[in-house]
């Protein structure tokens, strides 16, 4: 099951997708970049708060440090949220992400990334050619995927 | 029709209208870039909706303004020619 990517990220050739992401109280359309450069997939204070979390509220948990010497403070979400992407054939896959971290950072692109961890749980490969195509591809067996769909059932 | 039907229904609408408003940012990314850099655009409807300085204030522009948040777009807009780091 291939999940294609996009290349241009506004102008640059980051592979990024558009998903849509469902809190507890809204669903929200997200542009997200893939960043396997990333430990951890971080949801931008932006976004975040475009899905009603009261990050403003939320306590810092962890800093991240860059290739700067600024450091950016991350607090924890742990009420669920469920990313849903298209694959090739535009059927949704919907995955669960119990805990997140969410950048308190309101400075900067607030860019909203799928880290090292999200790939990794979820059996994700990464294909990434700038000159070509990009996608994330499964295996169509995956227990882990469309979980949120079995429990609807 | 049940609670996830109604649910999968409402998402399908929301990425079928963000894919809109995220054809309008891309097509028009370069003038934005020209216009608007080192600030936050939201495109909701495939329009340009608002535009500010900080993430806060267009948030609350969205929300003074009364626009549709379930399929807005709010995208930072970087100087023309800087490198993007994650």
């Amino acid at each position: 099951m291939k999940f294609p990517l996009r290349i241009n990220y506004k102008e640059r050739f980051i592979p990024n997708v558009l998903i849509t992401v469902l809190g507890l109280r809204s669903i929200r359309p997200i542009l997200v970049a893939i960043d396997t450069g990333s430990d951890t997939t971080i949801l931008s204070y932006k976004d975040a708060n475009t899905l009603q979390i009261p990050v403003k509220d939320m306590s810092t948990v962890k800093k991240i440090y860059g290739i700067g010497k600024d450091e950016v403070e991350l607090c924890e979400y742990k009420k669920g949220l469920v990313f849903s992407l298209k694959d090739e054939s535009n059927k949704t896959s919907r995955i669960k992400l119990d805990r997140i971290y969410i950048s308190k950072d309101k400075e900067g692109a607030n860019i909203t990334i799928i880290g090292i961890d999200f790939l990794k749980d979820n059996n994700f490969s990464l294909y990434y050619n700038p000159n070509g195509q990009a996608y994330l591809e499964k295996d169509d067996l995956d227990k882990n995927i469309d979980q949120v769909k079995e429990k609807e059932k | 029709m049940n609670i996830a039907s109604d649910y999968m229904d409402n998402e399908e609408k929301v990425f079928e209208n963000a894919q809109k408003n995220l054809k309008f940012f891309d097509d028009n990314f370069k003038s934005f870039e020209s216009k608007f850099p080192n600030r936050f655009v939201a495109v909701s409807g495939a329009n340009l909706v608002a535009t500010s300085e900080t993430v806060d204030d267009i948030l609350e522009k969205v929300k003074e303004r009364k626009i549709d948040e379930s399929d807005l777009l709010i995208e930072f807009i970087p100087l023309p020619g800087s490198i993007l780091v994650l």
